[in-house]
């Protein structure tokens, strides 16, 4: 803890203490909340044909979020072939 | 793998295609039932991962060649891309949808675009995680 200074521990601290005070204090049912809710249940089969929600938003209302992982595996495979792959561009 | 027993060879081959037929599945039918591309591909890997296990990780390679998985994975990519961008070309934006009732352009059900970028998923992740394995699994020392 030498090379943080302290205040910025704290403030992390409090931040996350905020955090979880603000999901405890916002109810489940809250108005908007239900919205979403009832948006992704009534719209995902009728406008992306699947049944399964999870399939739904991963691959239609968050598409962006399932290309940026994809991006992180290519990133990761591309950084093992670089220094561990002995073949097809590898360093060794 | 030196150590290896003739149980773990009969077995890993004997369960390899079935836990692979198991990945297309979910990945096939992640629509209506619990399963999608990254949960498929890694069990299609895990499928190869098993053979190497039980085989020599040679005869894996010479089975899914790393130039080839390589190939395969970047592809796939760039063929989700592709499906994502054709979203802008024909329906409202990048990652867009063909509306579901409408046969203004192309005609096509919603669920076969969703399909399409499940198994590019699938097959993306399939290999990667292959590439993942097999690279580290190499052993120089034994290298044909």
């Amino acid at each position: 803890m030498r090379g943080v200074p302290r205040i910025l521990l704290v403030l992390t601290l409090l931040v996350l203490l905020g955090w979880v005070l603000l999901a405890a204090l916002v109810p489940s049912g809250h108005e908007a909340v239900g919205a979403g809710r009832a948006g992704f249940l009534g719209e995902s089969e009728q406008s992306t044909g699947a049944i399964n929600l999870v399939s739904a938003i991963y691959l239609a209302f968050r598409a962006y979020d399932t290309m940026g992982e994809a991006i992180v595996l290519m990133l990761a495979v591309a950084g093992v072939s670089f220094f561990a792959g002995s073949g097809a561009g590898g360093r060794k | 793998m030196n150590r290896r027993t003739e149980l773990l060879d009969v077995i890993s081959r004997k369960l390899a295609p079935f836990v692979m037929v198991f990945g297309l599945y979910l990945v096939a039918y992640a629509h209506r039932s619990p399963g999608g591309g990254f949960q498929g591909g890694v069990v299609i890997a895990s499928a190869v991962i098993l053979l190497a296990l039980g085989r020599d990780i040679y005869d894996v390679e010479r089975l899914f060649p790393l130039r080839a998985l390589h190939f395969v994975e970047v592809f796939a990519f760039l063929l989700f891309l592709a499906v994502a961008l054709g979203g802008a070309l024909f329906w409202a934006g990048i990652f867009s949808y063909p509306p579901a009732g409408g046969q203004e352009q192309l005609g096509l059900p919603p669920r076969l675009v969703l399909s399409t970028l499940n198994a590019l998923i699938g097959v993306k992740v399939g290999s990667g995680v292959t590439l993942l394995a097999l690279t580290l699994f190499e052993d120089d020392r034994r290298r044909p």
